[in-house]
């Protein structure tokens, strides 16, 4: 659809004034490019400025650090790059932090993938028994919070360097030593076990979208097993493999529950418990640039993906009938295999689920005698002495209200996002081609390339204090739905586009010929058509928010709980079994709202997931 | 009924070259007009900017002389005022509404009572012949029906043009057939103008009374379809119209050149001095006879021997592959070949069938006056 043209013509006065006039009769026939403005000025508003902000923080002087050289507040300092980078300190503020976060992120990604991978390929190409349903349960872990398996490896394995109940394994009789309580083992192993259904969705679906024929050929002209595997199917998916292992890689960078619960007792700094600290401790220029660092990474990370995925162009192939897929017969391995494949499962979804779900109900966790099974710290109405009198879980008006925060902003956020996405699909299809249009493409992805953590930095730096007519909005539950909505932006954004392309502007360009004022285009013809891919793009962030933990941490303030906060609290103060309730009741929503968006969408679980 | 007029139109979408160059054009009243050309000429762009949904960068587009769009002032009149109708290639059926609401959702917006909403709905299904299906959603109906919808709901508003982009492309060779005739059936039944954009010169040739020929954002030859089969105006026209494509011989073409020197002295010893400025040679296949030595020519035809290649029959007519020196032409026959491939033959040709061109591919007249 057309924009107005530019010509270079020269015009006096008078036709500059009806050309002026007829443009605005245009803007009010097809509000296209007035939607389009607001959707620029927003989006620098809410993703560009705060990252700016961030920057300047980094180079200019703030208050609390008046007199450490002879700038004034507000002047250019190197002050905080020559304390990070190269001071007495710095080891501990960033080097250290960047090299555990690497050996963390490259142990997890490299583990993950292989295990992802290994099942992908057994699933999908091999008689495994119940593979079907193991394609579905192996992806639960993925479903969860990444720190859920933070919080049940303590439930089990923590000892007595950190306060509250005693571990499962405390209580059996062994006394698990520090390098397996805490510190990088427990890291990379429960972020692994977050990660590797990623790896496994990501694999499996290249491996079923690989065109049997392309295998079927080499068959053909005579190729064995292996040589097919190595020379065929191998390179085919090299792409899938690279993108995975970046992606977890970036993943890992950000991600803070894990590395805070299973580090901090043994001062194990990760970049993003760095960042927190430092944040804590009220020092935004070092926080500043700590977040530019991690965002460093991840911008450099999704280069490397877009590089590659580019030059493995020649790779990308059509998809195929693949209706003559054989399953593998795995013979005598069948067994073996399917019992270690639900192993893997019972490991990462039974386990943790279960331990949480048994230290609520007892009073000193793995102590397995009737009397020490209590309901209480889900129901009981009075203090319970062992979490510091706070009543039980569901009668507890902390966690409620938290819950009731998590469910509002979450879900505002959501709104926001997913009605926002598909805007920016409207423009971007409508204006194809024009610079708004790459501009809001681009923009919009920009948070995709920043940490959860380096963004709610970034909003801090915008938002803690007042700037013109905009308030201060630090301890507001504002800032978290805000910060959220943008957060999640890139995702909605990208399926937003992803269903206005598939759509085009023919049936409302139809509806334009029939005579439809805009506002009946969009209310008639473009949502009800978007129907689900918009029930899709509020519900997908709203689990996301639902579990949102790295953004948020710095965001929530006592007032302004979340539930996801409140865990980190509970744990904070040693309240295992209410820790581990919360968890329990975050875990059971997301299973409501996953079955919710399968209802609505079909099979949208594992296609969102993806992404 | 109007008549559209396209007064040197361009459009450019921020390309070094422009989508459409400097289109003049008037479509006149109730005629079936057809914009032809290979895909990204320009054609699709140009329906659009009669529809309204695209803004000419330069020049102006008027219906009976009134402006519909304007670069120079940014006059618009927007898509619903100007009484067209626009089908898309896609049909673009509002797949969330029933047949007959897509019918009527126009007739809504033009804020019509039910009852004449109803009576127009019954109309066109009948018109149309879709009976029957108006309560079903377009995903249930076949290529052919939805077809059928998409020029019902567009011919709801009473459209004074109808304006149709690639309207049987994505129907099957049987049914694109039927549609050709129904479209045409319907023509004569409302008269009104129709243009439509192909990039099947036999969609063209069959259904248009005037066809526009363009490439690259520039219009060719806009004439009846006949004229443009038999009068070319350059080499491009000649070899986008028919099939199989017109056999070319060019004198600076090393393979072809020896059979357009051939033609070109056959032509000399027989008729006055031939343009010196002829640089192509072109005869369509149906054109090209060919007789099994020692069969006999028109006296003034010209003859060469040739080898035939590969035999293709059809069903109703032949095309013959021959070598002509070195050249690989084309025939068209209707009668039973009575030669097998590499069998050694002379192809024949009488010499007003022959189009001529010039080095820039302009037609000649060939023979000088």
């Amino acid at each position: 659809m057309a924009i107005i043209p530019r010509t270079q013509e020269r015009f006096d006065l008078r036709t500059l004034l009806v050309r002026a006039w007829h443009r605005l009769t245009y803007l009010r026939y097809d509000p296209t490019l007035a939607v389009a403005g607001v959707l620029v000025v927003v989006l620098t508003y809410l993703v560009l400025a705060p990252i700016g902000a961030m920057m300047l923080d980094a180079v200019r002087l703030q208050f609390r650090d008046l007199g450490v050289s002879s700038v004034q507040v507000g002047d250019w300092t190197t002050y905080y790059l020559e304390r990070t980078f190269a001071s007495k300190v710095s080891s501990a503020l960033l080097w250290d932090p960047l090299t555990r976060t690497l050996t963390v992120s490259i142990a997890v990604s490299a583990i993950a993938l292989l295990l992802g991978a290994l099942l992908a390929w057994i699933i999908v190409r091999t008689d495994l028994w119940g593979r079907r349903w193991l394609a579905a349960a192996l992806v639960i872990p993925y479903m969860v919070p990444s720190w859920t398996f933070a919080v049940a490896w303590l439930t089990l394995m923590k000892n007595r360097r950190i306060g509250g109940a005693p571990g499962f394994a405390e209580s059996l009789g062994f006394i698990p030593p520090d390098w397996l309580a805490y510190g990088p083992l427990p890291i990379i192993i429960c972020e692994t076990f977050h990660y590797f259904p990623f790896a496994f969705l990501l694999f499996g679906s290249a491996l079923r979208s690989l065109d049997t024929q392309l295998e079927e050929s080499a068959r053909v002209l005579g190729a064995p097993r292996g040589v097919i595997l190595r020379r065929i199917v191998a390179p085919l998916l090299l792409p899938a493999l690279m993108s995975a292992l970046l992606l977890i890689f970036s993943r890992t960078i950000g991600t803070f529950g894990t590395p805070y619960m299973l580090g901090s007792p043994v001062r194990y700094t990760v970049l993003a418990t760095s960042l927190y600290g430092n944040f804590k401790a009220g020092s935004p220029g070092v926080t500043a640039v700590i977040a530019l660092v991690m965002i460093l990474i991840g911008v450099s990370m999704v280069a490397m993906d877009t590089y590659l995925v580019r030059n493995y162009r020649r790779f990308i192939t059509v998809g195929g009938k693949g209706a003559m897929r054989r399953a593998t017969p795995l013979g005598k391995s069948r067994l073996p295999l399917s019992l270690l494949v639900s192993l893997i499962f019972i490991a990462t979804t039974i386990v943790p689920l279960g331990s949480l779900l048994l230290t609520t109900v007892m009073i000193r966790p793995g102590v397995f005698t009737p009397d020490n099974f209590t309901l209480d710290f889900w129901l009981s109405g009075t203090g319970i002495k062992i979490v510091g009198n706070q009543p039980g879980l569901l009668r507890n008006v902390d966690v409620l209200e938290a819950a009731w925060n998590s469910v509002r902003m979450a879900g505002l956020a959501a709104l926001a996002c997913g009605i926002v996405g598909l805007f920016i699909g409207y423009v971007v299809v409508r204006l194809r081609n024009s610079r708004t249009s790459a501009f809001l493409r681009q923009v919009s992805f920009l948070p995709y390339l920043v940490p959860g953590i380096g963004f709610a930095a970034a909003y801090l730096s915008l938002f803690a204090v007042s700037r013109g007519p905009i308030p201060a909005l630090y301890g507001t539950l504002l800032l978290v739905a805000l910060a959220m909505s943008v957060a999640y932006l890139p995702n909605a954004a990208r399926s937003g586009i992803s269903a206005m392309m598939q759509l085009g502007t023919e049936p409302e360009e139809a509806a334009m010929i029939c005579g439809a004022p805009w506002h009946q285009r969009i209310l008639r013809i473009v949502i009800p058509i978007q129907k689900s891919a918009l029930m899709t793009g509020i519900l997908l962030p709203f689990i996301t928010g639902m579990k949102e933990l790295s953004l948020v941490i710095m965001l929530a303030t006592p007032g302004t709980e979340l539930l996801t906060t409140q865990v980190l609290r509970y744990n904070d103060y040693g309240y295992t079994q209410l820790a581990s309730a919360t968890v329990l009741v975050i875990v059971a929503l997301i299973f409501t709202l996953t079955v919710v968006v399968q209802r609505v969408t079909g099979s949208g679980l594992v296609a969102g997931l993806e992404r | 009924m109007p008549t559209i007029e396209l007064d040197h139109i361009s459009k450019n979408f921020g390309t070094p070259t422009n989508a459409v160059e400097d289109l003049t054009l008037t479509i006149p009243d109730s005629e079936f007009i057809c914009l032809l050309g290979p895909s990204g000429c320009g054609k699709t762009t140009t329906l659009r900017m009669i529809a309204g949904l695209e803004m000419p960068t330069a020049g102006d587009i008027r219906v009976d002389g009134h402006v519909l769009n304007s670069a120079r002032t940014g006059e618009f009149v927007p898509p619903e005022k100007r009484k067209m109708g626009l089908v898309f290639q896609s049909y673009a059926l509002w797949p969330h509404m029933t047949v007959a609401q897509n019918i009527r959702f126009g007739l809504e917006m033009q804020r019509k009572s039910r009852e004449e909403q109803n009576q127009r709905i019954r109309d066109l299904v009948q018109l149309l012949r879709i009976g029957g299906l108006e309560n079903r959603y377009p995903g249930e109906l076949s290529g052919g029906q939805q077809q059928r919808v998409a020029l019902a709901r567009m011919l709801a508003i009473s459209p004074g043009v109808l304006l149709l982009d690639e309207p049987l492309s994505n129907l099957d060779a049987r049914l694109r057939l039927e549609m050709r005739a129904e479209l045409k059936r319907l023509h004569e039944q409302i008269r009104n103008t129709i243009v439509f954009v192909t990039h099947d010169q036999l969609e063209a040739m069959t259904m248009a009374s005037q066809v526009a020929v363009m490439q690259e954002g520039q219009l060719q030859q806009f004439a009846p379809p006949m004229e443009i089969y038999r009068q070319p105006v350059n080499q491009f026209v000649a070899e986008f119209v028919g099939n199989p494509p017109i056999n070319l011989f060019s004198v600076d073409d090393p393979i072809t050149a020896s059979a357009a020197k051939s033609i070109l002295d056959c032509l000399h010893c027989h008729h006055a001095p031939v343009h010196e400025n002829i640089k192509t040679v072109g005869l369509r296949p149906e054109a090209l006879k060919i007789v099994t030595p020692p069969g006999a020519s028109a006296p003034d035809a010209w003859a060469h021997p040739a080898m035939v290649e590969t035999i293709l029959p059809t069903g109703a007519e032949w095309i013959v592959r021959l070598k002509v020196g070195e050249s690989i032409v084309f025939a068209l026959i209707v009668e039973e070949p009575r030669f097998r491939s590499q069998e050694r033959v002379i192809v024949t040709a009488e010499s007003k069938q022959f189009h001529f061109f010039d080095g820039e591919g302009r037609r000649q007249n060939g023979i000088a006056a």
